[in-house]
């Protein structure tokens, strides 16, 4: 018996993605090859604003009205990157995003489109070639203008799911990294402020309501006990609040970590975490509020 | 009640509420996650951040 440590979980979370929905990945690829075409890519993407913000779906920030009266306020002077699970907080805040952008290959992903419609008229969507055919409808139906990536680089690894001409980029295993990454190597957004990616719940949620906990429970032999014992614990140093992620959040924030250091230092240092709440601490990620970015002063720090 | 902790950033001498698990077996979690789990997306790891792939 021992304790996992980070790097065997990482492992075992990759393995297990790859395991388990490659054969969904590539059937979805070859459909949307098929029925869609890959005919515009992120290639075609520029920034009207270098000052971008990330927005994923973290639980703590859909919390906060306050935030988006100031986004609203400097809305024209940003560009806003969605993950597709934030659509339903952006709609609330009455807020349409620049782009919108989606790596999962579930089904269940098309739900965030068809219960946002209003926001997709003339907006740009980023799609994973891997993502499911019946996003890729919705996208059409809401009047998105698609444009396509891929996760998979060539090499013989990944040949069968990989396509000539599209741009590859790591997405670091889910869609709120994904979502940085591509605004800040890709679009190269300048400076870049992360809200909602928090990769955890408050410790005052009960863990059936964390996304994974019914899998877990599955494979832990219907053991809740157990199920507990498989998540993190974190203080966070901003707000001193304790934070529990599942493994596979975890995992999420592993990879994130992995791939920070790979950035170039001029990227780590325009980028700023606008949420203090979740487990998201990198070394050279400083913490804003939201107010603070919108100032001319983030702009004058870097240059 | 002690919070049992797959890792961390506690100090347990500062947070002695806290207790490491000793009995997480990483064998039967890894047998298990292979078969149930995983995340959104695929994580490549090494090689480029990215890469155009034009022509």
């Amino acid at each position: 018996m021992k304790i996992m440590k980070d790097n065997e979980l990482l492992d075992i979370i990759t393995r297990s993605t790859f395991k388990n929905n490659g054969q969904l990945w590539l059937n979805n690829i070859l459909e949307n090859e098929k029925r869609f075409g890959f005919n515009n890519t992120i290639r075609e993407i520029k920034l009207n604003h270098l000052k971008s913000i990330v927005l994923a779906a973290g639980p703590e920030s859909k919390k906060s009205n306050d935030d988006f009266k100031i986004i609203n306020k400097n809305r024209k002077n940003i560009t806003i990157v969605a993950c597709d699970g934030a659509l339903s907080t952006l709609s609330k805040n009455n807020c349409v995003p620049d782009i919108i952008v989606s790596v999962d290959g579930a089904k269940i992903i098309a739900d965030f489109y068809k219960n946002s419609k209003e926001m997709l008229k003339g907006t740009t969507v980023i799609l994973a070639t891997s993502i499911h055919p019946d996003v890729v409808e919705q996208c059409i139906d809401g009047g998105a203008k698609i444009k396509w990536v891929q996760s998979f680089f060539n090499c013989d690894s990944h040949k069968k799911y990989f396509r000539k001409g599209i741009p590859s980029i790591k997405m670091g295993g889910n869609v709120g990294t994904a979502s940085y990454l591509l605004t800040s190597v890709v679009f190269q957004g300048n400076p870049i402020g992360l809200m909602g990616i928090e990769f955890a719940w408050s410790d005052e949620t009960p863990y059936y309501n964390t996304q994974y906990y019914d899998k877990l429970l599955n494979l832990l032999d219907q053991n809740s006990e157990r199920v507990k014992d498989h998540f993190i614990h974190i203080k966070n140093p901003y707000d001193g609040k304790t934070y529990i992620a599942d493994p596979v959040y975890y995992a999420y924030f592993l990879m994130l970590k992995e791939i920070w250091e790979e950035l170039p230092l001029e990227i780590r240092e325009n980028t700023y975490n606008l949420t203090k709440a979740g487990i998201l601490n990198l070394n050279e990620l400083r913490s804003i509020n939201i107010q603070e970015f919108m100032n001319d002063s983030v702009e004058s720090i870097i240059h | 009640m002690k919070r049992k902790l797959l890792g961390g950033n506690y100090d347990l001498k500062k947070d002695p509420e806290c207790e490491l698990p000793t009995k997480t077996k990483t064998n039967d979690f890894e047998s298990a996650a292979l078969e149930h789990l995983g995340g959104s997306i695929a994580f490549v790891r090494g090689g480029n951040l990215y890469e155009d792939n034009e022509g």
